[in-house]
């Protein structure tokens, strides 16, 4: 057993080391920078952060506010979509009846998914999935296999750059600080592309 | 096109983050998208010890300009 993983480790390293790097000059090429410092996390590593024991169904919500500013003139567009599902401890899917989120009802697009996606608008939040800064409304109704879940929570504000503005001009010679609005027990993602 | 992008990021919200020039300095001059995405679990107790995880993502994008 010890000679096969050995055998393993050793074609993995030699498969890494013959990989290379990529040709910054070839125009298909995306290049890119790993920040420092550290830490790097992946969702894998947040989730332990917290007691994710027994969960046994996983809702997204998924709010993308976007502002730009293009010769003069800014525009902003604002997507946000939900989708949910639940299952057992063997991840066989379990239906449920219904579910609604702050008003909105998910459809059941696919056999195992409940989905919801729409426009909103940024400023008069009307039409936004998520209530930002106040409570939320989940109303679930299990069915025969889940239980039924009417429930309200409290989701922080809408992030956003507080020290950028859409069209904002970057010297590459100096470092760039970037500021937001810090909400405790979260984690935020950063990407310039 | 040649692209350059910084790799994700996660770290935890502490409301500011510097860009080393050292990074910067690799970017071709031109326009850029700089989005910055927000992780937020709730964790609804159901009977049983069982559990619903509510994830909430709210991301802000915006662009912005490198120049030389």
């Amino acid at each position: 057993m010890k000679t096969i993983s050995f055998l393993l480790i050793a074609f993995s390293l030699t498969f890494l080391m013959s990989c290379e790097e990529p040709n910054n000059s070839n125009n298909d090429v995306k290049k890119e920078i790993m920040l420092e410092p550290p830490p790097y996390l992946t969702l894998d590593d947040i989730l332990p952060n917290y007691d994710t024991s027994g969960v046994i169904g996983i809702i997204n919500l998924d709010d993308v506010y976007s502002s730009f500013y293009y010769n003069g003139s800014s525009h902003s567009e604002h997507y946000c979509e939900g989708n949910a599902t639940f299952y057992d401890s063997l991840n066989n899917y379990i239906p449920c009846d219904s579910i609604e989120f702050n008003n909105y009802n998910f459809v059941k697009p696919w056999a195992d998914r409940y989905f919801y996606a729409g426009e909103g608008d940024h400023i008069s939040q009307s039409g936004l999935l998520i209530n930002f800064g106040q409570l939320n409304h989940l109303k679930l109704i299990g069915g025969q296999y889940l239980t039924n879940v009417d429930t309200t929570f409290y989701l922080n504000n809408y992030i956003s750059f507080s020290n950028l503005a859409p069209g904002d001009t970057i010297d590459k010679d100096n470092n760039l600080s970037l500021q937001w609005n810090s909400t405790p027990n979260t984690f935020v993602q950063i990407e310039m592309i | 096109m040649d692209s350059l992008s910084i790799s994700s990021i996660l770290l935890e919200n502490t409301g500011n983050y510097v860009i080393q020039k050292e990074y910067l300095s690799q970017f071709n001059p031109g326009l850029y998208t700089l989005q910055i995405k927000r992780y937020e679990p709730i964790f609804i107790k159901q009977p049983q010890n069982k559990q619903i995880l509510v994830l909430c993502t709210t991301s802000h994008k915006i662009n912005v300009i490198i120049k030389d």
